[in-house]
């Protein structure tokens, strides 16, 4: 009986999810392949997608952790093999300025009744537009509200008093390391950085150039206070990978941190959580006194990449099958979609507040990766103790203007 | 040589033996108990040791997902590069060692260093290549590269199965007039049946549990089991999709399983006869 | 056999691995000399952004955007740079910078020198790797000798079930095997709380590079023995039976016995194995990639796949894989010199 019950739950939520959505209903024929990450909502997404094979025609999907390498690759081969790719703010901008992707504007002209093509979902470079985006990201934190509770401490709304609280859960509550955070070397470790030292007020490049400018005084700051952070975080912390510290809080075994949005509902999720319930969300905290909650907003959204040598116009109608409002309705939490029929529930608490509040976009220039990438390498070992501030600072700002100039981005 | 041995030294051994195979075994039973349990409790702190046992996972990912899809891919590129494997590499080995001249040991003095080389080194080449060909994703690319990345090793293996058989044997053959192919198949193979198990089992190894150069020269329907692995295993966003991919990692070492529970008399005294005595 | 039919029989081989390996090396050697890229030229490009709930975000700022040709189309460059790839992969600026340093004999400079250049990917990659080569490859052998011995020991009952169950770590798929240990001992699963149920206060063994590297070479023995073990206990069937009975009329003690008679008959095996484990050690990839933090543990291949998939730069990851080649023939030399004597003695 035990065995049965979860294979008739998936039998129910397979045939369930197949009547959710009207029928896909698209002319063309060719095949379409799609290529994403894989978050709960992007397999939503690509289950509606897989309805429109029938007749002539096929669709495949694929989904992996690994998307936004194979991405580059496939946008820079003569041919792609994928008509549909998954793009986010970060790595949009390289695509777009290397010319590798479609416009979109005679498509969304076309389907935009069809389809409800909202505004909202449009990314656009000038005129262009570059991408559909679907959903919206960002970390935000998320607190134990049983537990604060009985602390008698406020949701902190800021650094100083989220270290404060930590100090006093360490003290009061026995949690030995209140604090978590995706904080593993490398790209995690480096969007952290990014988030804290933009809600400090600094600024990457020389204005309008490739130039870096992320050494100074206020990165030196960043830092001190994401070392201050981890003094409170588990030893492992550098470490452990971004499911490892979800766990954390599912298993009980922190307080508070600044986690993705979309980790939200995994939170309330009665087979994976023990937290149920428990969790409560607001906006990221400030850094520095009268700013901006220390995050940034994502957005995720699907292009067609301008090598594709199947038939843009099927790909785009597949596209706008797998964002259709049906489709968000029938998922409505599992995402903050930009879809005007989108209901924010709590989930959605963290992201509206911090946007609210004035958070900015990931910086959505060409050379924000590399710098993202180069600060990831480097900053790691400030924070284990190996390095000073001023070394890592210096070594990412070299590894940055190597990488840049091999893109051609600086001379 | 079983000398009367003290009952301490015997109890020593038991309890080596007994802390190795304790820590070869753990990590993979512990893997396949969690396999069956909710995320909650997988990954409960601390640890459970009794949990409630659900099937969802390996339902989830053979049938929802089609992982048969996957397990049929290996099946076909692993048959494919053993054959293939197998058959150009005893061509290889048996002539590398009947040739007395300097070419076969220069051949084998590189194919050792081809052997070393880092399988990333070679698909910095391959993947853009094969894109621009039009090669990539088809079963014929990886099986071809996967058998050329495994000719080092098997030469090697079976060349030192091929000295072992005395050269009489052929030149005994070659003076009935036979061609050097007819001594080859119809006198040395018949003998070479241990060996060639024995290198085909690791050659089996190789390709079934490739995952680097899978996972980037194959997509989707095509991607082989363990490649496809990496999917869910990357998905560390989703605890219930990483133990999907739990749940499809022992499934992949099942076969794995068998077939050392079968073969492994076969596995011994092949090396027995071959590498050991080479 | 003759020339004609040497040729004949190993042309597929060759063919193969002239066309897959070969042929790939010398693309990449081509490719490291090179450097590739789309032209250019900063453009005022104002982007819009959907925010939430329908607000969305209007940015105007100089972006470089693709330079285009007369159809349109972006523009390549590609460029003859010599040896400026394998410079910075090696980051020859920052070593002048730590030699300058180690010059300045200022107190802890040894130590400083040692971070200095570590810290430094390439190096701090080979670092690792070969104390990863150094710190395996005698466990492995040593350990993989005392299980083939205590097996051999046992009755031929036993024996079958002992075989299945020290062959594990080395069928399961490595990236499954490296994850299936990490999650042993992450911070509250099973080896810490074993750890306090004996007693022990908790380990956080991922918290520095000490424990990771000792992790990581754990892992690296715990997969690798399984073969030394099979090859040696293999070895050890084959012990000829009149020298040890030679030897133990002539009253030689157990460990006479395994220093006079075992060990060297099984000295090439120790020698096979031994070079086996060398060359897989430096390809050591899976354990970096899970037990992750480049930060405190960076392996040679390792690095080439991150500068082949973040950087997405073919052209430097080329040159990092032309190094890291060098790096093992320079290794394999003093065996394939070994091997030219031994065929000149014969």
């Amino acid at each position: 009986m035990k065995r049965l019950l979860p294979m008739a739950a998936g039998l129910v939520a397979l045939l369930g999810a197949a009547s959710a959505y009207a029928a896909c209903s698209i002319s063309g024929s060719g095949d379409v392949s799609t290529l994403s990450n894989a978050f709960p909502v992007l397999e939503a997404i690509a289950g509606a997608m897989r309805e429109c094979t029938g007749g002539p025609v096929k669709v495949t999907t694929k989904l992996t952790t690994e998307n936004s390498a194979e991405t580059t690759q496939a946008l820079k081969a003569a041919k792609s093999p994928y008509g549909l790719v998954a793009l986010t703010n970060g790595t949009i901008t390289p695509a777009q300025a290397a010319g590798q992707l479609r416009p979109l504007n005679d498509f969304v002209a076309k389907y935009k009744a069809k389809y409800n093509i909202e505004d909202g979902m449009l990314i656009k470079f000038g005129n262009d537009v570059m991408a559909i985006a679907f959903q919206v990201n960002a970390q935000h934190l998320f607190y134990r509200k049983d537990i604060l509770d009985a602390a008698g401490i406020a949701p902190p709304a800021s650094y100083d008093e989220m270290l404060a609280a930590a100090e006093k859960l360490k003290a009061t509550a026995g949690i030995e390391f209140p604090i978590s955070g995706t904080y593993k070397s490398g790209w995690n470790l480096a969007e952290e950085f990014v988030n804290n030292y933009l809600g400090m007020g600094g600024a990457f490049f020389k204005d309008g150039t490739a130039e870096p400018a992320f050494n100074n005084a206020l990165a030196i700051k960043t830092l001190d206070v994401m070392k201050r952070l981890v003094g409170y975080m588990s030893p492992n912390a550098l470490a452990l990978d971004t499911g490892a510290s979800a766990q954390q809080f599912m298993q009980g075994q922190v307080a508070m941190g600044n986690m993705w949005a979309s980790r939200a509902a995994n939170m309330d999720d009665p087979a994976q959580s023990k937290v149920v319930g428990k969790i409560a969300f607001a906006a990221a905290p400030i850094i520095t006194p009268g700013g901006k909650p220390a995050t940034t907003l994502w957005w995720d959204g699907w292009a067609i990449p301008k090598n594709f040598d199947g038939d843009p116009e099927l790909a785009f109608q597949v596209m706008m099958e797998g964002l259709k409002e049906d489709v968000v309705r029938a998922n409505n939490d599992v995402a903050i979609w930009t879809r005007s029929v989108y209901k924010p529930g709590r989930f959605a608490i963290g992201t509206a507040a911090s946007a609210r509040a004035g958070a900015p976009p990931y910086p959505m220039v060409p050379q924000q990766s590399l710098a993202h990438d180069a600060i990831g390498e480097h900053i790691g070992a400030f924070l284990a103790g190996q390095a000073s501030a001023e070394k890592v600072l210096a070594d990412a700002t070299a590894s940055y203007i190597a990488a840049a100039k091999a893109k051609g981005l600086l001379k | 040589m079983k000398a009367r041995l003290s009952i301490v030294r015997s109890s020593a051994r038991s309890g080596f033996l007994a802390l190795w195979v304790l820590a070869a075994a753990f990590p993979f039973a512990w893997m396949a108990l969690i396999s069956l349990r909710t995320p909650v409790d997988a990954f409960a702190q601390p640890p459970k040791l009794f949990a409630p046992v659900t099937f969802a996972h390996f339902y989830q990912i053979w049938v929802v997902d089609g992982f048969w899809h996957q397990a049929i891919n290996s099946l076909v590129v692993t048959v494919g590069t053993v054959g293939v494997s197998l058959s150009i590499g005893c061509l290889a080995a048996y002539a590398l060692a009947r040739y007395r001249g300097a070419a076969g040991f220069w051949l084998l003095m590189v194919a050792l260093v081809f052997r070393a080389m880092p399988h990333v080194v070679l698909l910095t080449a391959y993947k853009p290549a094969f894109f621009q060909l039009g090669l990539w994703d088809r079963y014929e690319t990886l099986i071809v590269v996967l058998v050329a990345i495994n000719q080092p090793f098997t030469i090697w293996m079976l060349r030192s199965f091929f000295v072992n058989i005395p050269a009489e044997l052929d030149e005994a053959a070659l003076v009935d007039g036979c061609t050097r192919l007819q001594a080859f198949w119809r006198v040395i193979m018949p003998v070479m049946w241990p060996g060639v198990i024995t290198a085909g089992l690791f050659s089996f190894l190789l390709a079934y549990n490739d995952y680097l150069i899978s996972s980037q020269l194959m997509n989707g329907d095509h991607m082989t089991m363990t490649a496809a692995l990496s999917n869910y295993m990357n998905a560390n966003d989703d605890a219930v999709k990483l133990l999907n991919g739990i749940a499809g990692a022992v499934s992949v070492c099942i076969p794995l399983i068998f077939l050392i529970l079968f073969f492994q008399r076969q596995i011994v005294a092949g090396l027995v006869q071959g590498a050991v005595k080479g | 056999m003759n020339r004609r039919s040497f040729a004949g029989f190993v042309a597929p081989s060759v063919l193969a691995m002239l066309l897959l390996i070969l042929l790939p090396l010398l693309g990449t050697a081509w490719l490291s000399l090179h450097e590739s890229y789309v032209k250019t030229e900063l453009a005022e490009v104002q982007t819009s952004v959907p925010l939430f709930g329908g607000m969305s975000r209007v940015e105007v700022r100089r972006v470089p955007q693709a330079v285009r040709d007369a159809a349109g189309i972006p523009v390549r460059v590609w460029n003859f740079v010599g040896l400026d790839n394998y410079a910075n992969v090696l980051s020859l600026d920052r070593l002048r910078q730590a030699l300058v340093t180690l010059s300045d004999a200022t107190p802890g400079w040894g130590w400083q020198f040692y971070r200095d250049v570590t810290s430094i990917e390439f190096w701090g990659a080979l670092e690792f790797s070969l104390l990863y080569i150094a710190a395996t490859t005698p466990c492995v052998l040593l350990l993989g000798f005392a299980i083939a011995l205590a097996v051999d020991a046992t009755s031929r009952r036993v024996r079958g079930a002992l075989i299945f169950a020290s062959l594990l770590p080395f069928i399961i798929t490595p990236v499954v095997g490296a994850l299936s240990i990490y999650w042993l001992f992450l911070d509250n699963a099973v080896v810490n709380a074993a750890l306090q149920g004996l007693g022990f206060a908790k380990f956080y063994f991922l918290s520095g590079a000490v424990p990771i590297r000792a992790l990581i070479v754990l892992y690296g023995v715990w997969h690798a023995t399984p073969f030394a073990f099979v090859v040696l206990y293999a070895g050890l069937q084959t012990l000829p039976q009149d020298a040890l009975e030679a030897a133990l009329v002539d009253g030689a003690t157990a460990w006479q016995r395994l220093r006079f008679v075992i060990v060297p008959h099984l000295a090439p095996l120790f020698a096979f194995v031994g070079l086996i484990h060398v060359m897989d050690a430096y390809r050591v990839f899976e354990p970096v990639l899970v037990f992750g933090s480049n930060l405190y543990a960076n392996s040679l291949q390792y690095m080439t796949y991150r500068i082949l998939n973040s950087e997405d730069n073919y052209s430097k990851a080329a040159a990092a894989s032309l190094l890291t080649v060098l790096g093992i023939v320079v290794l394999l030399i003093p065996i394939l010199r070994r091997l030219w004597r031994e065929r000149q003695a014969a």
